[in-house]
């Protein structure tokens, strides 16, 4: 256990090192690799984070947004998981995995989501819900 | 506690909460070479990334424990009157009323914030409950005479039915030897409870919201303890009716794009 450990802040420290704000930037591809291996743990707050970089290098990537609104709602910063998940769709109309994670986000959090609804002067466009 | 991450992980800086995923990575296009890595420790990283491997191609399904906010607006409430419900027929074996305000100001005390005012709950006017909700006066008038921010008012109708009757069994025949279908009588009755709750500001006397809450029970034989079967049914309420008033986790899956 010792050993694992020692190991993992082997790594840290060479991952701490690595070009994250120096020079060279890890590819957007990488970023949403090195988002997943922290969502698959868990660690939504490191997913963002690496999802929001890797966003910087791809704005009109659905696929991306749509996780980037996964790791918000699982922080539960709802108002920006719920623009996430509209901006994904806007890109991907068509998508039906989106559309499903959206469909569960508004139905789950619906009365939020009504209230904002309400709240709201005019909707921008015709969005039945 | 929002997903399914723990706080002492996120509350670590990003990059030591990283470790893990890190370790797990396959080496960069120009990360340090000659990293040596111990045999047992490499087969358990390579154990651990076999576990979170995608389910699919090109997603990966998660399941995250999400907030899941309260539906009545609660700004501002802090004291809450629970009235004597409408009761559709008496139970000859214990008062329905006084185990349903019972049970609702118990679980409402014990899980929220909220002053469930400890008051003998004041009786309903003989009026059908519909016009009764829409008469914000009243309301108002018994909201301000306990000094309540919210009142919680409702219908209950608990109704024990028989459901016994004839059920296919399949059984091995004593003298063939072989796989027999018959059918046999079995008493079985059943409980339901069927409840109605009005969540009424105190201020205006203004309906906030309504529900409808149901649950039913089946037991083999007959007989079965009726205020046992009560709380069963109550019990399997709580959340729901809670959940109205204060936000309460959820458990959701969401699929994530892993290209």
């Amino acid at each position: 256990m010792r050993a694992i450990s020692l190991l993992l802040i082997f790594f840290i420290t060479i991952v701490s090192m690595t070009p994250i704000g120096a020079g060279e930037a890890l590819s957007a591809k990488e970023m949403m690799e090195f988002g997943l291996e922290a969502a698959k743990r868990g660690l939504w707050r490191e997913a963002a984070f690496r999802w929001e970089r890797s966003l910087k290098q791809a704005p009109d990537n659905p696929r991306l947004r749509n996780n980037l609104a996964v790791a918000y709602e699982s922080l539960g910063d709802l108002e920006r998981a719920e623009a996430e998940y509209r901006e994904a769709l806007r890109l991907d109309p068509e998508n039906k995995k989106v559309r499903a994670n959206y469909d569960s986000f508004k139905e789950i959090h619906r009365a939020r989501h009504d209230k904002a609804q309400r709240d709201q002067p005019a909707p921008p466009s015709g969005d039945g819900g | 506690m929002p997903g399914t991450t723990r706080p002492s992980a996120t509350n670590r800086p990003r990059r030591q909460a990283m470790a893990g995923s890190a370790a797990q990575r396959p080496a960069r296009p120009g990360s340090a070479p000659g990293r040596r890595v111990a045999p047992v420790s490499a087969i358990l990283l390579v154990a651990a990334a076999l576990a979170a491997a995608p389910a699919g191609a090109g997603d990966l399904r998660v399941t995250l424990t999400v907030p899941m906010p309260e539906v009545v607006d609660m700004t501002g409430i802090h004291k809450v009157l629970v009235t004597r419900f409408v009761i559709d027929q008496e139970i000859a074996d214990f008062d329905l009323n006084r185990e349903i305000v019972n049970g609702l100001r118990r679980e409402l005390s014990r899980r929220t914030e909220l002053d469930i005012l400890d008051i003998e709950p004041p009786p309903l006017p003989e009026q059908p409950l519909r016009d009764l909700i829409a008469n914000t006066g009243f309301w108002q008038r018994l909201a301000s005479r306990y000094g309540a921010d919210l009142v919680i008012a409702g219908r209950a109708a608990f109704v024990v039915s028989d459901r016994s009757g004839f059920v296919q069994v399949d059984e091995i025949s004593p003298v063939t030897g072989q796989r027999i279908r018959t059918s046999r009588f079995v008493d079985r009755e059943a409980f339901t409870l069927d409840m109605n709750l009005f969540f009424l500001r105190g201020s205006t006397g203004a309906l906030l919201y309504e529900d409808q809450l149901a649950a039913d029970e089946t037991y083999t034989g007959l007989f079965n303890d009726e205020l046992s079967g009560l709380h069963t049914l109550f019990e399997r309420l709580e959340d729901d009716i809670v959940g109205i008033i204060v936000p309460r986790p959820r458990t959701v899956q969401r699929i994530l794009f892993t290209d």
